[in-house]
């Protein structure tokens, strides 16, 4: 009953595509892979916060997607794949070298954010000058100051929010990209909203469209950043 | 605030991601209708989604797809 190093290899390529010639699997990569290269450079800004790094990162998870794209399942979600291989690229290569004091490990999220509790931009906002005053604070803040605000969330809630709120990836396939349970999603988006909005609120005063004259600082407890 | 407007707020999150039955879903939309304190902070969070989308949104650099099909040399 020897096993023959033939039989091995196959066993190891799974059920699903070791009879695709590599002709046919450099042509589905390109066809159907290859499209999304741009708008995973958008993910890897998230990730990285700086556009070479981001570049970089995007090359190397698409030579990582390639090389292993054996183990894609035709017909599942190649878009929530091709992202999951960008984020554990970024965590095995990237994330060591850009390291910040409490961003990275789930202990170090939570003890930053443990105190934040829940933040309404809505609530602080509401009862403005005008009944749409919250509105047009919001629209005035410029774009980059939005984009610092996410930027500055510790990692699990940055990529949680702009997973959802930027590419509209569902609960699911959140939770297949960051390989972590619905629930923690859920946890993640709620509290990098809070987050975000807390930030935002923070850039609004720093810009002078609204004044600081509410307790913002100190109601919800220490404000850790 | 009634009972309704706390199970809105608990319930908001859900139904803003597209991730709650069509039950849940119906109730929402009834009561930000009976309610345009709800609606109106409905309104505020789905804008402000919006908001965050367009803003965060990064243009790749010019040449990303042929420098990655160049470096799998599948150009």
């Amino acid at each position: 009953m020897a096993t023959t190093p033939a039989s091995d290899s196959v066993r190891q390529d799974g059920p699903v595509r070791q009879e695709l010639t590599d002709e046919e699997r450099r042509e589905i990569f390109v066809r159907d892979a290859m499209p999304y290269v741009d708008q995973l450079f958008g993910a890897a800004m998230r990730y990285t916060r700086n556009r070479a790094d981001a570049e970089d990162l995007v090359q190397e998870a698409m030579a990582k997607a390639y090389s292993s794209f054996h183990q894609f399942r035709p017909g599942t979600n190649l878009r929530a794949w091709l992202y999951r291989v960008l984020s554990t690229t970024y965590i095995n290569s990237y994330r060591k070298k850009q390291r910040r004091p409490q961003e990275v490990s789930a202990d170090g999220v939570r003890d930053n954010l443990e105190d934040a509790g829940d933040f309404s931009l809505f609530d602080r906002l509401e009862g403005g000058a005008s009944p749409s005053a919250e509105f047009e604070v919001m629209q005035q803040l410029p774009q980059q100051a939005v984009k610092d605000a996410l930027d500055s969330l510790p990692e699990q809630f940055r990529t949680a929010v702009y997973l959802a709120d930027v590419e509209g990836f569902s609960y699911a396939e959140i939770a297949e990209i960051m390989e972590t349970p619905i629930g923690t999603v859920m946890s993640r988006l709620h509290r990098g909203r809070n987050a975000l909005q807390r930030a935002l609120y923070d850039h609004a005063i720093r810009y002078g469209l609204i004044e600081a004259d509410e307790p913002a600082l100190t109601d919800d407890g220490e404000r850790t950043s | 605030m009634g009972d309704q407007c706390n199970e809105f707020l608990d319930q908001l999150q859900l139904y803003l991601d597209s991730e709650c039955g069509p039950d849940t879903q119906a109730r929402i939309e009834r009561h930000m209708a009976d309610c345009p304190p709800c609606g109106h902070r409905a309104d505020f969070d789905r804008r402000l989604r919006d908001i965050v989308a367009g803003a965060c949104k990064d243009k790749a650099p010019e040449g990303l797809v042929d420098s990655v099909l160049n470096r799998l040399q599948l150009g």
